[in-house]
């Protein structure tokens, strides 16, 4: 019982944080623009998520005739499921976690992934040609960078030495993984966000050029859905950002790292116009991908480098 | 030596008969004719690689640290701290020039008598033809409107019918919250265009003595 409340307070506690954070999103890029953004409901526009989630259920759900209904229907949930689990490993204080488990970074890994599955049945199942190309491009581009986010979460594992995040917080006590990993951790951030579909990366559902990509056909609280996982993601990744270079740290440090990504979230998407679709798996495949493939033989030759130096010098 | 080098070389690439001087009087748009671009306009051509004496170090540094970037991040992250231009719009209001044409209005003389004497040049010339005018014979013999109905939903604010008023009768005033939840209400007589007259003339007069130079 006392499992189930931990479990319902910190999915309520995550919940409430994407909701808030889509009314400093709107608030942000406002003020970055020179305007006000939301300020009509509660204080400063506060309780805007609460109007735009009432807005959101309470519309139609219109619901495509010849579409796979089952699939369109479970496909925004794997979504947003993937993106709640990927919280169970987190942890906000040393032994404030929900699992702490010697895999935990593993199976953060594993359930972003299930998050594609998502996106491409939502396209498969919506029967209609502008899901389908709009899921193929975007499923293409999180494969990408997942690749790429992947890669340089085994770097990191390799050099701490540790898949358990709470280990892996607590090792970077001397120092921030940051500091030697710095290209890495700005790779890192640029991945995130291409990882999220945010801008500059929102090839996804470029709104100017294209039908909403794979939420073509979703209306209402499915869309909803698709909407919470996006911004949980993104909270997720960002949080997960201060935690693999920048020291995690305790409950309030934590949310101000936290935090403070996930504003340049929503910086870069105030500053950058959007990249060519072209441009951005060239940019994954291309320059990050070998780059990454290099540092993955390069720092397990320097860590073999480093011991054989300890062993033969035991002095220095 | 020096003359040697400034001394015009007969080469085979020089030859008018194998290079013809592109246009370089104007830049070229797309190989087409049709929109090239003004001479001396604005963009200067990008320098080459030899033209530019920045050294490839300074060209990688800003490449890998994202110096254009972070640059665009800067000014952004500027504009964030400075006052947004909102105008909180029902509570404050932006300037508008005397000359606005909003809602109609009818404006009678300082003594109480209507302007209007229905000569009807406001109803011919609406292009929209929002504008009927029925007129008859008053009882003090003077001409007189009846009828003046302005259909707002089909006006379409162009102000000929206040230019082509020959005693300022009809005006537009600067007025333009005057939403109504039905159609009908929308649909204007003469009782209601007075009314507004009555309602608004002193911004009228404002604004006619602002404009009255110009005139």
């Amino acid at each position: 019982m006392l499992n189930f409340v931990e479990l319902l307070l910190m999915f309520v506690s995550v919940l409430l944080a994407v909701a808030f954070l889509t009314v400093a999103e709107r608030k942000t890029l406002g003020y970055m623009q020179r305007r006000v953004g939301p300020n009509a409901v509660g204080y400063y526009g506060m309780l805007m998520a609460m109007a735009d989630a009432a807005k959101l259920l309470l519309k139609e759900m219109v619901m495509p005739t010849h579409a796979d209904k089952l699939m369109l229907i479970m496909s925004p949930m794997m979504s947003l499921m993937s993106a709640f689990l990927c919280w169970s490993f987190m942890p906000f204080a040393p032994g404030t976690t929900m699992s702490d488990h010697s895999y935990g970074l593993m199976f953060t890994l594993a359930m972003s992934s299930v998050g594609v599955f998502g996106t491409l049945l939502a396209g498969w199942s919506a029967n209609s040609k502008y899901s389908l190309l709009g899921s193929m491009r975007s499923t293409a581009q999180l494969i990408s960078y997942e690749l790429m986010l992947t890669t340089m979460v085994l770097l990191c594992m390799l050099l701490t030495g540790t898949m358990n995040l709470s280990k892996y917080v607590e090792l970077q006590e001397s120092m921030w993984m940051g500091v030697p990993l710095f290209p890495m951790s700005m790779m890192w951030f640029m991945g995130c966000v291409a990882e999220c579909a945010r801008p500059p990366f929102d090839n996804v559902e470029a709104e100017s050029e294209l039908v909403s990509g794979h939420m073509t056909e979703y209306s209402s609280s499915m869309f909803v859905l698709f909407f919470l996982s996006e911004y949980t993601s993104m909270l997720f990744l960002s949080t997960l950002t201060s935690m693999l270079f920048f020291g995690g740290g305790t409950g309030m440090m934590l949310g101000m790292k936290a935090n403070m990504f996930a504003f340049t979230y929503m910086w870069v998407r105030a500053t950058l116009p959007r990249v060519r679709y072209d441009k951005l798996m060239h940019m994954c495949w291309v320059m990050f991908l070998p780059l990454l493939f290099g540092l993955a033989m390069f720092l397990p030759s320097l860590m073999y480098f480093m011991d054989a130096m300890v062993y033969t010098y035991p002095t220095m | 030596m020096q003359r040697l080098i400034t001394k015009q070389v007969r080469l085979l690439s020089n030859s008018t008969k194998l290079y013809k001087p592109v246009a370089t009087e104007y830049f070229t748009t797309g190989g087409s004719s049709q929109s090239v671009w003004p001479q001396n306009f604005r963009l200067p051509q990008p320098k080459t690689w030899e033209e530019s004496n920045e050294s490839a170090l300074s060209k990688a540094t800003k490449f890998f640290f994202l110096n254009e970037i972070a640059r665009g991040m800067y000014i952004c992250m500027e504009m964030y701290f400075r006052p947004p231009y909102t105008i909180y719009y029902p509570f404050e209001k932006g300037p508008i020039s005397p000359r606005f044409r909003g809602e109609h209005a009818l404006r009678r003389y300082p003594s109480g008598e209507e302007r209007c004497i229905a000569c009807k040049l406001c109803e011919a010339i609406c292009p929209a033809q929002a504008i009927t005018i029925e007129a008859e014979e008053r009882l003090d013999g003077s001409r007189r409107t009846f009828k003046y109905d302005i259909d707002m939903t089909k006006c379409i604010y162009c102000g000929y019918c206040q230019e082509s008023c020959p005693v300022d009768a009809i005006v537009e005033s600067p007025n333009v919250e005057y939403t109504t939840e039905t159609r009908e209400e929308l649909l204007y007589n003469k009782e209601k265009l007075l009314e507004n007259g009555d309602k608004w003339e002193q911004e009228l007069q404002y604004c006619i003595d602002a404009d009255a130079p110009y005139r």
